[in-house]
């Protein structure tokens, strides 16, 4: 197991140095100049001094090394845009904020999402099955920032049931929360009842009737574990969006999350900014790919890797 | 209880699916009875309708399945057909219990091969799970899996085919259940390991003195072990009666061509092997007469028109064939075929 993961961080490594890589030259060849917001119309003379404290004077490759060297000590570096602000700091005030909005999203999306689906599953055909199906279609397709306007609208302008924006207090986490796990509920719904029904076709579960299991034991025991596999999957790229799945949001919401840092450094071709949230970003991708191939051995033996590590 | 007493009867089953083309008449009134200690062969092509039939016993058809109203099931007396769901899980697993034809798919992939075999113990009785696991290593050992104490905490996929077999009869005769349904039990499974499946099956029959109901398709397996067999077609039994009668005297055209289907050792190279040509009947709109008759080698006007019925050919054999009638063309009809009725 240990051999496992090793191997597994020892790719990850590989595939976020290409990443930072691709994403250093691509932004370098793109258009846009980082300081040209920031000098407006400051003399030659001094337009190059600030081009040089931020080492924009020298050849690309020479600054890709420096940027390799100073991120292997874990240095991001400082953004362009905010004078004096480093990225690390962003990252470390801000990602949190991000974070609790997509981890409790999250929670219910995975939590609701199982339960609608195998209700929805368990009773393929009947009226509740529609209802969900139709509601679930629904949620997909309708954007979160139109959830977030019309709960804005609704719930915090006509009822005065939740803060309509701001942050500080636990009821500023209802809007967007509910604003941003209602397609994520719909989308597990959806995978559940279809991995249920499925699940409930199989050969095994005749063998459980047929061994006197209750139609809840057979639920509960096998029915459940066996259809939470294609789940465990999508939930992986999941909590890679816990920290980049509400930029929208933040906006909407005015929440002090990444988001906000993230647009205006693309905007204002900020490199630092964009290079390190990048890289912050592929880190969690990379670790959530790492952590459901673990919790898939949880869920599922037949994959689960040899205690010895043999392979 | 002693050996030949009825434990089933099965009367006038009739078992239909719903399906976008319509109503699927997959078993159309079948009667049979099973003794204690007594192996029934059910015996038939694909889609005849007898992996329906054991499943309707167990009642555990799929939703769109419906038994019909006229059929009765009794189980020592007491028409399972009238219990409720929740009196019904009591039967399966107790008093029935199911083995099926692909060991591969029929365990739960995700459960230890002990929790399952304990799982049908104390579902019907009030044992502790530590006293069923130590139940379930009993079992084990008793279906012959070499080290069993470890194969419990193993999962279905560490099993190879014939193993997973031997757990599924375990799990099945965990709780020592009256009748076991093996639903083409070997089809999945090398010959080697079918014989020794069946052997098992066998033995375990006699020391738990149970009556066992054999689906199958191979007649080679049913030779070796069934008492009584009764050839199903388009969901009904168009002969009955025992292993000797069936092999050595067929009396429907039926049975006789799968008997000619079945390669032999004094079959040469050059030889043709008999083949049936065409399809059975669809069972959505299920032909008038006799649902052989297109097929027959044999067929007259009146197998079209009127489906025949059982003529009794001896005390346990019975065919339901046109040509058993005393006005029938028996023309060009092999030395082999026993003709019953009224002579």
């Amino acid at each position: 197991m240990l051999r496992f993961i090793l191997k597994r961080v020892g790719f990850a490594i590989l595939t976020l140095f290409l990443i930072i890589t691709l994403t250093f030259f691509l932004i370098s060849a793109a258009p846009g100049d980082p300081i040209a917001s920031k000098v407006g119309q400051m003399p030659e003379q001094a337009q190059e001094l600030i081009r040089a404290r931020y080492g924009l004077d020298k050849p690309v490759g020479e600054r890709y090394l420096i940027y390799m060297g100073n991120l292997l000590h874990g240095d991001f570096g400082e953004s362009i845009t905010y004078t004096g602000k480093q990225v690390n700091d962003i990252i470390a005030v801000n990602a949190p904020i991000s974070a609790k909005i997509g981890i409790m999203a999250l929670f219910f999306q995975i939590v609701l999402g199982i339960l609608l689906g195998m209700v929805a599953g368990m009773n393929r055909g009947k009226v509740g099955d529609h209802v969900i199906r139709v509601c679930v279609v629904l949620a997909i397709c309708i954007p979160s920032f139109v959830f977030a306007a019309l709960l804005q609208y609704f719930i915090g302008f006509k009822w005065h049931l939740a803060p309509i924006f701001g942050w500080g207090s636990w009821k500023n986490y209802i809007l967007p929360v509910t604003a941003y796990a209602l397609g994520g509920i719909a989308s597990y719904t959806k995978y559940m009842r279809s991995s249920t029904i499925s699940v409930y076709g199989e050969d095994y579960i005749v063998t459980a009737k047929a061994k006197g299991c209750t139609k809840n034991q057979v639920l509960r025991k096998h029915v459940f574990r066996n259809s939470l596999i294609p789940i465990v999957t999508m939930t992986g790229p999941a909590i890679a969006g816990i920290f980049a799945g509400s930029f929208v949001l933040e906006q909407m919401f005015s929440i002090p999350g990444l988001g906000a840092y993230y647009m205006k450094s693309v905007t204002n071709s900020d490199y630092t900014v964009i290079l390190g949230l990048t890289a912050f970003f592929a880190m969690m991708y990379v670790a959530s790919l790492i952590l459901v191939d673990i919790v898939y051995g949880f869920v599922d033996p037949r994959i689960r890797v040899a205690k010895t590590g043999k392979r | 209880m002693s050996k030949g007493e009825e434990i089933l009867k099965v009367e006038n089953l009739h078992v239909s699916f719903k399906t976008y083309a319509g109503i699927n008449q997959a078993v159309r009134g079948v009667s049979f009875s099973l003794n204690k200690g007594e192996t029934l062969a059910i015996v038939g092509e694909s889609g005849c309708g007898k992996t329906v039939t054991s499943k309707a016993i167990m009642q555990i058809l799929p939703q769109q399945a419906a038994i019909g109203a006229e059929s009765r099931i009794y189980l020592e007396g007491k028409n399972l057909l009238e219990l409720s769901e929740k009196e019904m899980t009591q039967v399966r697993g107790k008093e029935i219990s199911m083995i099926f034809q692909d060991p591969m798919t029929s365990l739960n992939p995700t459960m230890r091969i002990g929790k399952q075999i304990a799982e049908s113990i104390t579902n019907h009785s009030d044992i502790s799970e530590k006293d069923a696991e130590k139940e379930a290593l009993r079992m084990l050992e008793m279906v012959r899996i070499p080290n069993a104490k470890e194969r419990l905490r193993q999962y279905p996929h560490e099993f190879s085919g014939g193993m997973r077999q031997r757990a599924m009869i375990a799990l099945a005769l965990a709780c020592r259940p009256k009748i076991l349904i093996a639903d083409e039990p070997t089809t999945a499974l090398d010959v080697t390991i079918q014989a020794q499946i069946m052997d098992l099956i066998r033995d375990l029959q006699k020391e738990l003195n149970m009556g066992v109901i054999l689906v199958t398709h191979d007649l080679g397996v049913v030779a070796s072990v069934a008492d009584k067999i009764q050839v199903m077609y388009a969901g009904e039994i168009l002969e009955r009666g025992t292993v000797d009668e069936i092999f050595y005297q067929p009396s429907h055209p039926y049975t006789l061509a799968l008997l000619q289907s079945v390669p032999r050792l004094s079959t040469k190279n050059k030889d043709t092997l008999y083949s049936l040509k065409g399809t059975p009947p669809n069972l959505i709109d299920p032909p008038e007469g006799c649902p052989f008759a297109a097929r027959c080698d044999y067929g007259m006007g009146i197998c079209r028109k009127k489906d025949p019925d059982a003529t009794v050919v001896s005390g346990t054999h019975s065919a339901s064939c046109w040509l058993h009638d005393a006005r029938a063309d028996r023309k060009g009809l092999p030395d082999l075929f026993r003709l019953g009725g009224e002579q």
